[in-house]
């Protein structure tokens, strides 16, 4: 991998995190949702 | 003796005036009769189910002739009016308290909806994760490999300038005729900056790849944890979204809702046996009953609006006087745990109606216009659910243990002791 290669690839990773966090806190709020209407929250 | 004559005959007359009538009168009667038969059977044929007849009719399962030959040839006028007041009666409760019970049923069933499509959304979601977090795998590898190319680059230099250190001057007397150009020391410099630039470079990544693994690990711990909290909260909803492997790991999207019996909880399992092993509705309901009153009131809270008003009514339906009582004064006490001592609903014209919580606990006693807000603020929260934001929810659905509460309250109050027959009808509205 020449060092051009190797950025795009760390660049990529960094934005895979990215994704990520936008996935989990959806998830986390869909959850916190369901919770709420189903009377599981306190 | 002529005016005995005329009298005669005027009142022969007169008495067959009257048998005519009589005859006429017989025949719109026999009209009447017929048209109400025809009434009632169309009213019974549109309710009854063939489930209702073979559990209130014993000549039912032997009659060779369609359910509606056996409703109008085989059932008394009696015995099809004793139908219909089951159905009103049920949908009378249903549409309780003018209308409360159905919009709280249309939440219910919003719910159920909701909750499929929930299971469906967290999986696909859950499922980009998965994805996302492979492939990041896959290029923090590829920038390892590439770390190691370095560490490996930096060590075949090292041992290169080690060896022109070690070389003697006829090495390099050799060396120079090779090249003509060979200057041992300015080598050794050119190599030892080349390594120091190396020697930074991978320093740099290495610091760099550390926290991209790290925080790989945080996301990955993250992904286990979301998948726990929806796998939990869907099992206690009896929805199984995910197929175990020998391991026990959670890791598959399983489509079917129709679990294992391995798979299901104890309570789960009781409660199915309890059902499967009675066919007695009123010992279901007692023993529905015991796990409701030894709940903890925090739990009873919860099961209030984790059941629905449908279920716990039926519930409630088969209770007997005294566990009804128990029941009434557990709402109670539930409904005056509640917060706010006064809770406000918006018209759809805006006006805002205030009913305290005493209020609440007689629905029945409420002013139509405040019940009207009620319904039509429950019917624009449902019709504007997925734009709401959770502190809009948490405060509806505090809202609703009000009227949750208060509607099983003015529900039950005033039941009779009355004979419940099987409740299976073909359609609840």
């Amino acid at each position: 991998m020449n060092e051009k290669e190797y950025k795009e690839n760390i660049k990529e990773i960094k934005e895979n995190f990215m994704r990520m966090d936008k996935c989990n806190e959806t998830l986390k709020k869909m959850i916190k949702i369901e919770k709420v209407i189903n009377n599981e929250e306190d | 003796m002529d005016e005995i004559r005329d009298l005669r005959a005027t009142m022969k007359k007169s008495f067959s005036e009257v048998d005519s009538l009589k005859r006429d009168l017989a025949m719109r009667v026999s009209e009447i009769n017929k048209e109400r038969d025809n009434y009632v059977n169309e009213e019974v044929l549109k309710v009854v189910s063939p489930e209702y007849l073979e559990s209130n009719y014993n000549n039912f399962l032997g009659f060779a002739g369609t359910l509606e030959d056996f409703v109008r040839e085989e059932l008394s006028l009696e015995q099809k009016l004793e139908i219909l007041v089951d159905y009103n009666i049920n949908r009378q409760i249903l549409e309780g308290n003018n209308g409360i019970e159905v919009k709280l049923d249309d939440i219910a069933k919003r719910k159920k909806d909701a909750k499929e499509q929930f299971k469906e959304e967290a999986v696909e979601m859950l499922g980009m994760y998965q994805t996302i977090l492979d492939e990041n795998q896959s290029r923090i590898s590829l920038a390892e490999q590439d770390i190691s190319t370095l560490s490996k680059q930096i060590e075949a230099a090292e041992s290169k300038l080690q060896e022109i250190m070690g070389k003697d001057d006829e090495s390099i007397a050799f060396a120079g005729r090779v090249s003509g150009k060979f200057d041992k020391a300015q080598a050794i410099t050119s190599i030892k900056e080349q390594i120091e630039s190396l020697k930074t470079d991978l320093e740099n990544k290495q610091k760099e790849l550390r926290e991209l693994q790290l925080l790989q690990r945080k996301y990955m711990a993250e992904l286990k944890t979301r998948k726990s909290e929806i796998e939990t909260f869907l099992k206690q909803q009896n929805i199984y979204a995910f197929s175990r492997n020998a391991n026990g790991d959670s890791s598959k999207v399983n489509s079917s809702e129709n679990q294992s019996d391995e798979a299901k909880n104890p309570v789960q399992k009781q409660s199915e046996e309890n059902v499967s092993n009675t066919s007695n509705p009123k010992r279901v309901a007692k023993s529905m009953f015991k796990d409701f009153v030894e709940a903890s009131p925090e739990r009873q809270r919860k099961l209030l609006g984790q059941k629905g008003n449908e279920d716990i009514l039926k519930m409630a339906r088969r209770l007997g006087a005294v566990d009804r009582r128990r029941l009434q004064t557990i709402l109670n006490q539930r409904m005056d745990e509640l917060r706010h001592s006064e809770i406000s609903f918006v018209a759809n014209d805006g006006t805002s109606y205030t009913v305290t919580k005493n209020a609440m606990k007689s629905l029945e006693n409420i002013e139509k216009e405040t019940l009207r807000a009620m319904r039509e603020e429950i019917d624009r929260f449902n019709q504007d659910f997925s734009k709401k934001s959770i502190e809009e929810i948490e405060e509806f659905e505090a809202k609703l243990d009000y009227i949750r509460i208060g509607s099983l309250l003015s529900e039950t109050k005033n039941w009779r002791n009355k004979k419940v027959s099987k409740w299976i009808f073909r359609k609840s509205k």
